[in-house]
């Protein structure tokens, strides 16, 4: 007999049964009064002998509108007790789960995949990857205009649910997304998918490095793969302190270009724990490291880490062990990052000033020039090892800081602009600052006191911190993620290699016998150079404006007058010969200082960083998840990190970024700015995440998932820029995206034609 | 609108197929049923292999894929079950629906396994055989009349399978 004469009645009964209960809520998570008003917002799947093994729901999030632009959609899976369904990447065998949206003019985000779980299957021989119980894969549509109108989603969902047999299931579920008030039931559904779903390194404040032993990780040839992924806890923080590997360490995925066979971990003896990882590469991509890292904090949570790294070692602290050649290394990298920091914009002033005391030097005594350099040194050293205890001082305290963070906070930002008016004014004659008057007889031999040489070196420091240049970026940003003995080495380094150019002359008076003997143009010079030191002030007053509005901006210059105008009645009143008028100097010089600060308010800004007059370069605030929406849809993405306080970022943006021809071929881009002028643990955690603990970076995306960012140079220059991003859009097409499941087997399509046709038929 | 690559032209093929299918009323073959006959290619590249090449002996007919993990699971305990049994009387043929074969033959590779497999990327076969689930096995007695038919695959299903071939190796032809 053929079956239908008998089955049907029976699989008939069955749904007749299943559909009552349907009615009632099938789980508090069905959240069945919204969707009831939405028939086919539900749909069964996966018949196995008329049971449906899968339940599907279209939900929308309960506090989401058409009205803001944007909705939070879910598709929620409820299997019965046994089954799974499969990850994005299902493992060595299962396929994986997919998602086609269709919502009209809406951009639909890439699905955010909960972390799963690791199935061992046919007695332990293969490991697969998946959900089993209930899972809520989310995703974020994005609409165009016109909101406001009724709208429908659809999407279908094509899956593999396994038990001891597997069912493929092709799911269709629509529903209009207007005016659902939702659950409370449906918020909690959603809120325990974004538990479950991975953080970046960055987010939850840990740090990864990759080193591989296979000779030319990068090729896009297939290879056997021998990798290890370290994974370094965080301080102060008790969930990414400490850290341990979960039971199953690492989910790969194979978008990456690799797979992995073999996952083993185990402590690294200081604090954080390393995977070792077994496998290969396949042929055809520029392969990356992607997966998911389980792992347990030391407040016993679970966490999730999102893992996407490069194989190939073009990442220096991923290149640098954490051991003393790597040590060596960073050091070597700070000198070379100080020596050339005094090429950098923000150190120029200084650089100016210094010129001077150069051309002086030359004539002076070997002996007493050399004293100079060393204190200018002295100065140079104890400002990066004042900065150096600051930041050991703040992460101690689980403050997490970055390169120039000092100029995120206005007052800050204020003190320094009150120095340099302060230098200005010296230089412009109107007073001397701490020398004996029995120097005062020749300005060219007040220019090169010895604590004037130390204090121009602090002034150097204090310029140069907002600045990264070459080198120096992946110096700072081994020492963030070092212990306190490395941060000040680094530090210390960063010192001598800045100093090290005028200390070299000042050693060596006979190198600047080219320069013009000092005579009567030297105070002209000075003067000169006081208003390059008020420059300087002009773009701090702006970067305050920036942060802390126009009034605090008014306040700064009201506390600068009155501090200009101090210096200039100390000066007069101490030049008299009577006690009485000295002692009145500087009692007004006091009282002046602290009337000044009470006008002052310089007040910390609390808004968030905004990007502001970046039109002509029609980025967008930086965003993670937006970055690798446009790379999965196809687009390559530009990312630059900035801060307005980092005249390096502000240079390269006004002279390359602003360029008519590099706008024109940034049109094809996604382009994002992660501005990081306001504290923002967002930007320093996503710089970390690149090794860098300082602006500016500059990162090229070729589109596709799959592909390693390109780090451009921190001195960006106009024609290599437009010839990484011609670079950038070619390899993209180059790209090839690695399919798990090529063109899905046609057996697993028509079985789910089946699937529906008997979930149509019952 | 952002989506995923359309399928439409595929949608469309799958409507017709599963109208067909309705009409035809096909469906999964039952014991008692005669097995149809089919010619395919052999997976490790040799002879073509056909289901009347081995009429004369109890077939035990395994459709599998590389995506099926107990699929996965049956190879090697299906390899042992035929080595319990004369080769003149019981064979195993097994058909993998992979269409990705490298994949399919890398899994074989890697369970050792001793029988045929066929491959059948394109799933005709278990349109033929009403295969509805994975792994479907079709038990077959020596005149390729389907004596059971059995979903699915756990380590304890040997045992009773062991039983079923037996009573069809010892049933005499007639």
């Amino acid at each position: 007999m053929r079956w239908p004469m008998f089955r049907i009645p029976q699989r008939l009964t069955k749904l007749a049964l299943l559909l009552c209960a349907a009615a009632l809520p099938l789980s508090a998570a069905a959240a069945a009064e919204p969707l009831a008003a939405h028939a086919r917002a539900r749909a069964l799947g996966a018949f196995d002998d008329g049971n449906p093994r899968v339940v599907a729901s279209l939900l929308v999030h309960p506090d989401d509108s058409l009205e803001g632009g944007s909705l939070r959609l879910g598709v929620l899976f409820e299997l019965d007790a046994g089954w799974h369904l499969y990850w994005r990447d299902p493992g060595e065998s299962g396929l994986a789960t997919e998602l086609h949206w269709e919502i009209h003019d809406a951009a639909v985000e890439p699905v955010a995949w909960p972390a799963p779980s690791a199935f061992k299957e046919s007695e332990g021989l293969f490991t697969t990857y998946g959900y089993e119980g209930r899972v809520l894969l989310t995703t974020r549509a994005v609409f165009a205009a016109g909101v406001g109108r009724e709208r429908i989603a659809r999407v279908r969902a094509d899956l593999l649910v396994c038990e001891v047999e597997c069912i493929p299931a092709k799911l269709v579920l629509e529903r209009a997304l207007a005016g659902d008030a939702g659950g409370s039931s449906v918020r909690a559904l959603f809120a325990e998918a974004a538990g479950r779903t991975p953080l970046t390194p960055a987010a939850l404040g840990i740090t990864l490095d990759l080193s591989t032993e296979t000779a030319s990780p990068s090729t896009p040839e297939a290879a056997s793969l021998v990798a290890s992924l370290g994974v370094h806890p965080c301080r102060g923080e008790s969930r990414c302190a400490g850290v341990a590997p979960a039971a199953h360490a690492f989910f790969p995925d194979r978008r990456g270009g690799v797979e992995i066979e073999r996952i083993e971990s185990q402590p690294d003896g200081s604090g954080g724990f390393r995977v070792a990882l077994a496998g290969r590469t396949l042929a055809g991509i520029t392969p990356r490291l992607m997966g998911v890292l389980a792992l347990v904090a030391a407040d016993g949570q679970r966490q999730h880490v999102e893992v996407d790294l490069a194989l190939r070692s073009t990442s220096p602290p991923a290149a640098m062990s954490s051991g003393a050649a790597g040590l060596a290394q960073a050091i070597g990298l700070a000198l070379l990052g100080g020596l050339i920091l005094n090429l950098m914009p923000c150190v120029l002033p200084v650089l100016a000033f210094k010129a001077v005391a150069i051309a002086d030097l030359a004539q002076r005594r070997r002996g007493e020039a050399f004293r100079h350099g060393v204190a200018y040194l002295a100065g140079v050293l104890a400002s990066l090892a004042a900065l150096a205890a600051v930041v050991v001082a703040l992460r101690a305290a689980g403050t997490a800081v970055g390169w120039g963070f000092q100029f995120q906070e206005p007052l800050f930002v204020a003190a320094v602009a009150s120095v340099l008016v302060v230098f200005a004014l010296n230089l412009f004659g109107i007073f001397e600052i701490g020398v004996d008057t029995a120097r005062l007889a020749s300005l060219g031999a007040q220019a090169v006191g010895a604590r004037r040489s130390f204090f121009d070196g602090l002034l150097a420091v204090v310029l140069a911190t907002p600045c990264s240049a070459p080198f120096l970026g992946t110096a700072v940003g081994f020492a963030f993620a070092s212990d306190a003995v490395v941060i000040f080495a680094i530090f210390l380094a960063i010192g001598v290699g800045l100093a090290l150019p005028f200390l070299l002359v000042s050693a060596m008076p006979g190198c600047a016998r080219w320069l013009p003997r000092s005579g009567a143009w030297m105070p002209k010079l000075r003067a000169g150079l006081g208003f390059v030191l008020l420059a300087t002030v002009v773009w701090l007053l702006w970067i305050v404006g920036r942060g802390a509005g126009s009034d605090a901006m008014a306040n700064l210059l009201a506390w600068l007058l009155a501090l200009g105008f101090a210096g200039w009645l100390y000066a007069v009143l101490r030049e008299s010969s009577r006690v009485v008028f000295r002692t009145g100097a500087v009692l007004a010089f006091g009282l002046l200082l602290v009337a000044g600060a009470g006008v002052v308010r310089v007040e910390r800004a609390t808004a968030t960083n905004e990007p502001a007059a970046n039109d002509a370069r029609a980025a967008r605030p930086y965003d993670a998840a937006a970055v690798e929406a446009e790379r999965r849809a196809g687009r390559p993405v530009f990312v630059y990190f900035t801060a307005d306080w980092c005249l390096t970022c502000k240079v390269n943006e006004r002279i390359v970024l602003e360029d008519t021809a590099v706008r024109a071929a940034l049109a094809g881009f996604a382009v994002f700015e992660a501005d990081w002028t306001r504290r923002d643990e967002r930007i320093r955690a996503a710089l970390a995440s690149f090794g860098r603990s300082g602006v500016p970076l500059y990162l090229l995306y070729p589109p596709g998932g799959d592909s390693a960012p390109v780090r451009l140079p921190e001195l960006l220059r106009k024609q290599p820029f437009l010839e990484a991003l011609r670079e950038a859009s070619r390899t993209g097409s180059r790209v090839r995206e690695v399919t798990l499941s090529p063109a899905r087997e046609s057996i697993f399509s028509r079985l789910a034609s089946q699937g529906e046709l008997q979930g149509s038929r019952s | 609108m952002k989506c995923t690559r359309s399928r439409s032209w595929r949608g469309t093929a799958l409507a017709l197929l599963a109208g067909l299918a309705l009409v035809a009323n096909a469906s999964a073959l039952e014991d008692g049923a005669k097995a149809p006959d089919f010619k395919l290619p052999s997976l490790d590249g040799g002879k073509s292999l056909s289901l009347a090449s081995f009429r004369g002996k109890v077939v035990y007919l395994d459709f599998w894929a590389s995506w099926c993990p107990p699929c996965l699971t049956s190879l090697p305990l299906l390899e042992d079950l035929r080595k319990q049994f004369p080769n003149d009387q019981f064979q195993i043929l097994a058909v993998n629906v992979d269409q990705d074969v490298a994949k399919a033959r890398k899994f074989l590779e890697r369970t050792g396994v001793g029988y045929p497999s066929a491959t059948d990327p394109k799933g005709r076969l278990p349109e033929m055989f009403g295969v509805e689930t994975m792994p479907t096995s079709f038990l077959i007695d020596r005149t390729g009349v389907i004596r059971y038919v059995h979903h699915g695959f756990r380590k304890g299903d040997v045992g009773p399978l062991r039983e079923r071939i037996a009573q069809l190796v010892a049933a005499r032809p007639k």
